[in-house]
């Protein structure tokens, strides 16, 4: 399993969104907190369980960069940055 | 952390939203099909060096031109390029400013090429018509989320919806200062408008919904449903005289 960090993309294996991915804005003991700037937003990302996602190698480097020091980042970048991603 | 300005200050921002102003008339006049937003951010940018100013976009966190030139579906931060052609129907909205002695001016337009469609040509009287509702009786001891309440009240009264990522700002020796100005909000809250304080008021409106989308280039922002948005925006002064628009 890759190393999840703040800004890695991940893909959820369990529940409602199976399948969705995801950009990693916070890493808590065995949780993490998710967004996708598209319905899951900064402001109320999504809380999941470590076992339930799949961790890709790839980060979105700007967005890591911004998240860890607290600067602001867009829903939109977010959205953006999956889109790019999927598109791969 | 708010900057106030003097009466002082105050002149010398006039003087770069003069420049500013005079950038958007002379890039109006030049709005024509088949002309290429490049060539419209070069006659704005040889306008305001004419003027002993400085484009003060150009290389702003790395933007390539003096203007943003956004056309239809593009919200803001359009890239001037040489093979973006402008077309009979098409709605582009210019955002540039000027920088002179040290102070900053700001202001966008949404123009028409050539011959628009109603529709069009409504989402850029309602959005033109919210930036007023907006300073409507600003006054000092007021609050932020004043202007963006009325704003959004307004624009949402016509079916469309407010941009939310990006926001008006207050500017002065810096084109982006504090305090963050949205056009959405409630009365009430937000910072206290105190004597002096100078912002950029700037709606983004959308014909559709208010999800935005950025391009690969990371500047070029648009409306996920691709549909039209639109923008005006001006620089304000608000004093114990009331409200002083700069840049018209």
């Amino acid at each position: 399993m890759n190393t999840i960090q703040i800004g890695s993309f991940v893909k959820s294996k369990q529940g409602r969104d199976k399948d969705n991915i995801y950009i990693v804005k916070n890493v808590f003991d065995k949780k993490v907190e998710l967004v996708d700037g598209n319905g899951k937003i900064i402001s109320k990302p999504k809380i999941k369980n470590i076992k339930h996602i799949e961790v890709f190698d790839e980060i979105a480097e700007k967005i890591s960069v911004k998240f860890k020091a607290k600067e602001n980042v867009y829903d939109a970048e977010i959205y953006s940055a999956i889109r790019k991603f999927k598109n791969k | 952390m708010i900057y106030l300005k003097t009466k002082r200050e105050i002149e010398l921002i006039k003087e770069a939203c003069r420049i500013t102003k005079g950038m958007l008339d002379i890039v109006e006049k030049n709005i024509r099909p088949g002309i290429s937003t490049l060539e419209l951010d070069q006659i704005a940018e040889d306008y305001c060096r004419s003027q002993g100013a400085i484009p003060n976009f150009k290389n702003y966190g790395g933007f390539p031109g003096s203007i943003c030139a956004s056309i239809d579906d593009v919200v803001v931060h359009g890239i001037p390029r040489a093979d973006i052609i402008l077309k009979e129907g098409q709605i582009i909205s210019i955002d540039c400013g000027a920088m002179i002695h040290g102070y900053n001016g700001d202001a966008a337009r949404t123009f028409a090429v050539g011959k628009i469609s109603p529709e069009k040509q409504k989402l850029i009287d309602v959005t033109k018509q919210s930036f007023f509702e907006g300073i409507n009786g600003l006054k000092v001891g007021d609050r932020i989320g004043d202007i963006g309440e009325r704003v959004q009240k307004y624009a949402e009264k016509f079916g469309y919806s407010v941009v939310r990522e990006m926001v008006g700002h207050g500017i002065g020796k810096h084109l982006h200062e504090d305090p963050e100005v949205p056009n959405y909000g409630h009365k009430g809250f937000g910072p206290e408008i105190k004597n002096g304080l100078v912002i950029a008021v700037e709606p983004m409106i959308n014909m559709g919904r208010k999800e935005i989308e950025i391009d690969d280039d990371e500047w070029t922002t648009r409306t996920r449903d691709g549909k039209p948005s639109a923008h005006y925006e001006n620089t304000i002064a608000i004093t114990e005289d009331g409200v002083e628009i700069l840049t018209i």
